[in-house]
C-alpha cells in the first residue's frame, strides 16, 4: 500500500474520540478527527479523507445533517460515511439510512466489526 | 253486663297486643332506617368510584367518590348506560369488564387510561346473583390509578436515562482495557492478560445489564415497536440453536431439536423472536448440569407452539409464578455464567405477548423445566 488510508473521526466524547483514534491507528489508518458537526464538515471538505466515521449526537449540528449535507454534494458524496451512535433504536438505523449513510454501528461498539465495515467499504471503493 | 265485663279483659290484652305490635314494628322500622342510612354513608365515604350496575349497563345507584371522579351529579349518573357517561361511546368497550363478568360469571378487571376525564383508572366488577343464582346486578369499583402511574413513568425515565448514559463511559473503559489486552500498545505477560480478561468479561457483564434495563424500559413505556414480517419459525430456531452447540457441548448436555418437516410461516419480528429463543435456551443450559436442553417448534393448526424443555434443576412450585416479575433469580447461587439481573424472563414474556401469543412454565424441582410458548401463524394480522 502506498500510501495510509485517511479517515476522519467525528465524535464530540473526549475519551471516546482518543479511543477509537488509538484503535484505527494502530491498525494502520491516519486518523483525522472533529469535535462537532461543523467541524466535520470543514474538515470533510478541506481534506478529502477516505471514510467518515460519524457520531450522531453532536454540538452544533447532528450527524444526520452533516451525512445529508455530504450525499448532497457531488463533490464529497462517494466519501463513505459510517454511523456511530450509543442509540441502538431501530428507528435510528432507518434514519441513518435515508440520509445516506453507507453503515451503522452501535455503542458500546465491537472493534473488530468496526474494521471490518471499514476495510469493507474502503475495498468497494 | 257479665258478658261485658267477662270481654273487658280480653279487649285490654288485645289492645295491648296491638300496642306490643305497632311498638315494636316502628322500632323495626327505624333500625331498617338507620342500617340504610350507615350503608349509604359506608358507601359514599368509600374514596374508590363504586356503582351498581344492571345487566344492561344502566348505572342504578352510585357513590359520592365516582361522582366526584367523573365531575357529575348522582342524578346524572342513575338511569345512564355506563359506556355512555364513562367513555362517551353508544356501546360497551371491546374490553369492558361488565361484558366479560356476564360471560365468566366471575370477577373481571382492567387497567384503562380514560381519556374523558384524564385518569388512568383499574374497574373492576364484580356480579351478584340472586337466590337463584341468576346474574342480576354487578357492583363496579373505579379506581384512580394516575399517581401510580405517574411514578411508574417516572422511575422507568429515570432507569432509561441512567442506562443510556450509561453506556458511553462504558464503552470507552471497554475499549481501553481491551486495546491493552489485544497487545495493540506492547506486550503484557500473563498475569496482566488474565486480570485484564477478568476485567472485560465483567465490563460486559454490566453492558448486559444496562442492555437489559434499557430493553424492559422500553418494552414498559410502549416505545418497543415490533418489525413484523413473514418468516420461517423453523429456520430461525434452527439457527439459534445452532449457536449454543460450542456452549452446550462445553458442559457435555445433548442439545436436540424437533422440527416439523419444510417451513413454517409465522408473522414476527426477526431479531425479537430470536431473543425469545436465545433468551430461553441460554436458560435452560445454564440450569442444566447434565443430560439435555431440548427445542421443539410445533404446528398447533391455529398457531404455532414452541417449547424449550431442559433435565436442569427444575424450580419449586412456588417460584414459578414469580419468574416472570421483575429482579427475580431463582437459586441463584447455582447459576454459574453470564449473570444478569433476573430481567431475561420479564422481557421474554413480553415480546411474546407484544405478538399477542401466551407463555407459561411447567417445571419439578430436581426433573426440568419446560417453557412453553405460542406464536401468530402467517400473515394473519390481529385486533386488539
Amino acid at each position: 500500500m502506498a500510501d495510509k488510508k485517511r479517515l476522519l473521526l467525528v465524535e464530540d466524547e473526549v475519551d471516546m474520540q482518543e479511543m477509537v483514534r488509538m484503535r484505527l491507528e494502530a491498525s494502520g489508518y491516519e486518523v483525522l478527527v472533529a469535535s462537532d458537526g461543523q467541524e466535520a464538515l470543514d474538515k470533510a471538505h478541506q481534506e478529502k479523507p477516505d471514510l467518515i466515521i460519524l457520531d450522531i449526537m453532536l454540538p452544533k449540528m447532528d450527524g444526520y445533517k452533516v451525512c445529508g449535507l455530504l450525499k448532497a454534494d457531488a463533490r464529497y458524496n462517494k466519501i463513505p460515511i459510517i454511523m456511530f451512535s450509543a442509540r441502538a433504536q431501530d428507528q435510528d438505523k432507518v434514519t441513518a439510512q435515508e440520509v445516506g449513510a453507507n453503515d451503522y454501528i452501535c455503542k458500546p461498539f465491537n472493534p473488530k466489526e468496526l474494521l471490518e465495515k471499514i476495510s469493507n467499504l474502503l475495498q468497494n471503493r | 253486663m257479665y258478658k261485658f265485663l267477662f270481654c273487658f279483659p280480653i279487649i285490654i290484652v288485645l289492645c295491648g297486643y296491638i300496642l306490643w305490635l305497632f311498638i315494636k314494628h316502628s322500632k323495626d322500622r327505624r333500625k331498617i332506617a338507620e342500617a340504610i342510612r350507615e350503608w349509604e354513608m359506608t358507601f359514599d365515604a368509600i374514596e374508590d368510584g363504586i356503582s351498581i350496575h344492571s345487566i344492561n349497563f344502566v348505572i342504578v345507584e352510585a357513590n359520592v367518590a365516582l361522582c366526584k371522579l367523573l365531575g357529575k351529579t348522582k342524578e346524572e349518573l342513575i338511569g345512564k348506560k355506563c359506556h355512555e357517561v364513562f367513555h362517551h361511546r353508544c356501546s360497551h368497550i371491546s374490553s369492558c369488564p361488565l361484558d366479560k363478568a356476564k360471560n365468566s360469571r366471575g370477577d373481571e378487571s382492567l387497567e384503562i387510561y380514560e381519556p374523558v376525564i384524564d385518569r388512568w383508572v383499574t374497574i373492576s366488577v364484580y356480579p351478584v346473583c340472586d337466590r337463584e343464582g341468576k346474574f342480576t346486578r354487578a357492583i363496579h369499583v373505579m379506581r384512580d390509578i394516575s399517581e401510580r402511574k405517574r411514578l411508574e413513568q417516572m422511575r422507568d425515565e429515570f432507569v432509561s436515562t441512567v442506562s443510556h448514559e450509561l453506556r458511553t463511559p462504558l464503552s470507552i473503559v471497554r475499549e481501553g482495557v481491551s486495546q491493552v489486552s489485544d497487545r495493540l500498545h506492547g506486550e503484557i505477560n500473563p498475569k496482566q492478560e488474565h486480570l485484564l480478561s477478568i476485567s472485560l468479561s465483567n465490563i460486559d457483564r454490566i453492558n448486559r445489564i444496562v442492555a437489559e434495563l434499557l430493553d424492559l424500559s422500553r418494552l414498559e413505556a410502549g416505545k418497543l415497536v415490533l418489525k413484523k414480517e413473514s418468516i420461517d419459525l423453523v429456520k430461525l430456531a434452527r439457527e439459534v440453536v445452532l449457536s449454543f452447540r460450542l456452549l452446550a457441548e462445553a458442559k457435555k448436555i445433548e442439545l436436540r431439536q424437533h422440527f416439523p418437516e419444510g417451513t413454517l410461516e409465522g408473522y414476527l419480528d426477526k431479531d425479537k423472536i430470536t431473543q425469545v429463543f436465545a433468551n430461553l435456551i441460554g436458560n435452560a443450559i445454564k440450569f442444566t448440569e447434565k443430560g439435555f436442553v431440548e427445542v421443539i417448534v410445533r404446528d398447533k393448526n391455529d398457531y404455532i407452539e414452541c417449547v424449550v424443555s431442559d433435565s436442569g434443576i427444575g424450580i419449586p412450585e412456588e417460584g414459578i409464578p414469580e419468574l416472570f416479575s421483575k429482579f427475580r433469580q431463582i437459586s441463584r447461587q447455582s447459576a454459574p455464567g453470564e449473570k444478569g439481573i433476573g430481567l431475561g424472563l420479564v422481557i421474554t414474556k413480553s415480546i411474546v405477548e407484544l405478538h399477542l401469543g401466551k407463555i407459561w412454565v411447567e417445571s419439578k424441582l430436581g426433573e426440568g423445566t419446560k417453557v412453553i410458548f405460542t406464536l401468530p401463524k402467517g400473515s394473519v394480522i390481529y385486533n386488539i
